[in-house]
């Protein structure tokens, strides 16, 4: 008896523990009627004004991957295929596995006039990439929540029912095990974007230099689309490497993070 | 040399190149210890990361305890730097040889004709004086001009002065040029001897006759009859009167001049309707003898390309001699040329686009071996003579018999330059192909047809037909192998994927998840329950297996237990009561003290309660109590007390014995 008052404890605070999560899930949103305002624009055609729309959302705060989405595709079709990619880049952060976005950046990137040397990536490595990157960084967050929920609720079981303890410690590996995984792919992604946050060329040509300003050297130029990381600020200028290790000083609003 | 080079800096810093010779400059000047201090520098620091203003704020305090050591590591870098730098430095320099040469554009001349002699000093030099020249006594110099050039290489300077003499001779015969001679830094410098052979020419130049009539037997090429004897004229003529549609032709416009002018004259091109132009460079310029006069000619051309077929009048170019103070403006104006524009022959073939000219072709693909729907791209490269802009891509008709392929628009590319007075040039077609079947794809050649006019026919030529290995990609509609009788989609075109429909709410930008309180708390809340089960199950655990502590943690219980019996017995059967307050108190004992209840004694109670250092009235009032219960059980008359207060009085001993056990450390 007392032993169903104690299960009926824990249960309940599993339970809350849950609903915290996800009512913190649930998020604060905006309506989708400018959107649609800005769907109809593109649909005429008017590319340019569709993308001014869809910004117009971007600048109020709305950080929707469908929203960013539209807006790379309406710059592409006005031309624009820095800003392009960075909206697709963006979108992509947030529908990681959305079709669609993949398709059109890789069209995108197709176009794009640098022809970047990137290092040969081992199969294993890109698969690893792909793994870690199906889920977005909140959903990964959600995930080990729940996976820990689920974890401690096994071992308060194992410790309640002792004849079923080979069962609940089997789940348990099983459970800790995926949970270890997410943790380390969000500590991956978090490390990787903080070490060198990606950025895309969006001025049709940037001359990279070899410093902070005017004065300095010309090294190369890089054209709208490029795909760089961005190792240093300073000021206006940001200090970018390319996949090849090719390194230089662009003017930071030519070259915003992704 | 550096005294030159900062003076070129100081004139154009903007530049590119002199940037690059000012970082060069910079270190050449034996700056290398501060050069290499800030290599040191760079090499010790911490990569920052992009937020660097935290970066640099830590690394100071962290770095200083190491300093002294890490300076007395730097000054060991330092020094072996230092002797890497000066053995690499010294021979570097020891190289860089001075060389003084002489040349002559040719060795046998006419007497009418000019000879030029360039003496050159090329090398790593600071000083360069004048040359001195041998004394030429049959070799009058008529002019001379220098000209200075630098070149740096990976920080090697490299700088060249060239003299240029003009020079005449007084009359024929074989000379020798002595050897001239130069200081450059201080150092003597001298050429080899050169030796040149001179013909009698067919005007004697040594002395110029007066009068016009020996300019009528040797008119110079290409000078009109209007030549002379006068200061300034002007003419222009093309090489080839009667060209082919689109063959090219070059437009020569010539400007003699005998006197000096005050200003820069101005030429106004004609109108080349009718034509494709050109420019050529650079200008020729050269001296010739006309009418016992020397002008000086300057010769500026213009590649034309006919575009239609018929006579052609190019209307007259016009020179525009701005006047000085006293004189004004002076126009010179040509004759108009006419150019007769033949027609290509009639028998063309099917794909002749209109090129004229010698072309090759090219073509390849990058990469040979894709994935469906990975694209490749495919180049074309025309190059050749003629006129390249106005070429047609080979590779557009091919565009529909490629089913295997999406293909997109070509980018193009063109160069042109000029090879002496012809325009070559070259087109490059680029265009993204993709690939939407597995296999080995070929694609079919690319041809070209152009006209040759020094061939005077039409001819063609063919790219060899190029394979493409494309692997298996991911499955599409297009690329599942149908079965029989089925056909497969044929994908017109690709464009991007259309635009998502606005959902009716959105996603606002929030602070994450893992920002929130509530999703830490969501962390905390399991391992607490974790926590609160494991230390319940523990207890659980020992209740089970220690009969000491089970009883003891039952002991208060159960008593309470039988004390409530007892209270509810008083009124009704005063017997029981009085057993259960006996045995609430002796099981009481015996389960804390974990002895067996049937033999407790009186003695007994006394003895274990006086060990656990129970107060000696509470003891006597717990033996009280059971002497009492006894009593009113076997003698409930002569109790003389009631039940009802034997059990408060028991509940109350209970509790204090209860206080003074778990008091006690046992």
């Amino acid at each position: 008896m007392k032993r169903r008052r104690l299960t009926a404890i824990t249960l309940t605070l599993f339970l809350l523990a849950l609903t915290a999560c996800v009512s913190q899930a649930g998020p604060s949103t905006a309506s989708g009627a400018q959107m649609a305002v800005a769907n109809q624009r593109y649909e005429a055609g008017e590319f340019v004004a569709a993308a001014e729309g869809y910004q117009a959302l971007v600048d109020a705060g709305v950080r929707d991957g469908q929203l960013y989405y539209n807006l790379g595709n309406a710059y592409f079709k006005s031309g624009d295929l820095g800003r392009a990619i960075l909206n697709y880049r963006r979108a992509q952060r947030l529908l990681p596995r959305d079709g669609d976005v993949d398709a059109n950046l890789k069209l995108a990137r197709a176009q794009t006039r640098d022809r970047i040397e990137t290092e040969g990536e081992a199969a294993l490595v890109a698969l690893a990439r792909r793994i870690i990157h199906w889920l977005t960084l909140e959903e990964a967050a959600a995930v080990a929540l729940g996976l820990w929920i689920v974890l401690c609720g096994l071992v308060t079981g194992a410790l309640l029912w002792r004849k079923r303890r080979r069962i609940g410690r089997y789940g348990a590996g099983a459970v800790a095990g995926l949970l270890l995984l997410t943790l380390l792919s969000i500590g991956v992604r978090r490390w990787d974007t903080g070490r060198e946050p990606p950025a895309v060329v969006v001025a049709p040509e940037v001359t990279v230099r070899s410093g902070p300003g005017e004065d300095y050297l010309t090294e190369f130029a890089l054209h709208a689309g490029a795909e760089v990381r961005l190792i240093e600020q300073r000021g206006d200028w940001v200090r970018l490497v390319l996949p090849g290790g090719l390194q230089g000083w662009a003017p930071a609003a030519a070259v915003p993070e992704v | 040399m550096n005294a030159m080079m900062t003076e070129k800096n100081s004139k154009n810093r903007r530049t590119q190149i002199n940037a690059d010779e000012r970082r060069s400059s910079h270190l050449r000047k034996s700056a290398f210890i501060p050069a290499s201090i800030s290599a040191l520098f760079r090499f010790c620091r911490v990569k920052t990361p992009l937020h660097c203003s935290q970066g640099i704020a830590k690394f100071p305090s962290s770095a200083r305890p190491r300093r002294r050591s890490r300076a007395r590591l730097n000054a060991l870098y330092l020094l072996t730097l230092l002797l890497l730098l000066s053995t690499l430095a010294v021979p570097a320099l020891a190289q860089d040889a001075v060389t003084f040469s002489a040349e002559v554009d040719r060795t046998t001349l006419s007497t009418d004709q000019l000879l030029t002699l360039t003496l050159t000093v090329s090398g790593d030099y600071q000083q360069v004086g004048d040359p001195q020249l041998p004394l030429m006594s049959d070799l009058n110099v008529v002019g001379s001009s220098r000209s200075s050039q630098f070149s740096m290489v990976n920080g090697v300077v490299s700088a060249r002065t060239a003299f240029i003499y003009r020079l005449q001779p007084t009359r024929s015969g074989n000379f020798t040029i002595a050897p001239a001679t130069i200081s450059v830094d201080g150092t003597t410098y001298q050429t080899d001897p050169i030796e040149i052979q001179v013909t009698q020419g067919q005007a004697p130049t040594s002395t110029p006759q007066e009068g016009d009539s020996g300019a009528a037997p040797t008119p110079p090429p290409g000078a009109s009859g209007g030549l002379s004897g006068q200061d300034l004229h002007v003419e222009a003529d093309v090489t080839d009167p009667t060209p082919f549609v689109g063959q090219q032709t070059v437009y020569r416009f010539r400007f003699y001049q005998a006197v000096n002018l005050f200003g820069q004259p101005r030429l106004e091109w004609p109108n080349f309707n009718g034509f494709w132009s050109e420019a050529l460079t650079p200008n020729n310029v050269y001296e010739q003898t006309a009418g016992g006069r020397r002008y000086r000619v300057t010769e500026v051309r213009q590649a034309l390309f006919p575009t239609t077929a018929g006579p052609v009048t190019i209307p007259p170019a016009q020179l525009i001699i701005p006047g000085d103070f006293f004189n004004a403006d002076v126009t010179l104006n040509t004759d108009a040329v006419m150019v007769d524009v033949q027609p290509l022959p009639g028998d063309a073939p099917d794909d002749f686009g209109g090129a004229v000219g010698q072309f090759e072709i090219e073509a390849w693909v990058e990469p040979t071996e894709t994935r469906v729907n990975e694209p490749v791209t495919l180049f074309l490269r025309v190059a050749g003579a003629g006129n390249v802009s106005t070429l047609t891509d080979p590779t557009a008709s091919v565009e529909e018999t490629l089913t295997d392929w999406r293909v997109y628009d070509p980018q193009v590319n063109i160069e042109v330059g000029q090879d002496g007075e012809i325009i070559r040039g070259e087109k490059l077609f680029e265009r993204l192909l993709v690939p939407t079947q597995a296999g080995e794809l070929t694609l079919p050649p690319f041809a070209l047809s152009y006209f040759d006019p020094a061939a005077d026919k039409y001819r063609r030529v063919e790219t060899p037909p190029l394979t493409v290995q494309v692997a298996p990609g991911e499955d599409l509609p297009g690329t599942t192998p149908g079965g029989e009788g089925k056909q497969a989609i044929d994908v017109l075109g690709s464009d991007i994927r259309h635009i998502k429909a606005a959902p009716p709410t959105l996603t606002m930008g929030r602070a994450s998840l893992t920002a929130q309180p509530l999703y830490w708390l969501g962390w905390i809340l399991p391992i607490l329950a974790v926590a609160g089960v494991w230390i319940w199950e523990r207890r659980q655990r020992r209740l089970s297996s220690d009969v000491a502590y089970a009883r003891a943690q039952r002991a208060r219980r159960l008593a309470h237990k039988r004390l409530a019996q007892a209270r509810q017995a008083v009124g009704t059967d005063p017997d029981a009561a009085y057993a259960a307050v006996a045995r609430a108190l002796t099981d009481y004992l015996g389960d804390k003290f974990n002895l067996p209840a049937a033999g407790l004694t009186h003695d007994a109670i006394q003895r274990v309660l006086a060990e656990q250092a129970i107060p000696g009235d509470l003891i006597d009032r717990t033996l009280n109590c059971l002497t009492w219960a006894d009593s009113g059980r076997f003698a409930p008359r002569a109790a003389g007390r009631g039940a009802g207060a034997l059990v408060a009085e028991a509940e109350t001993v209970l509790t204090e014995l209860e206080d003074a056990i778990t008091q006690e450390p046992s």
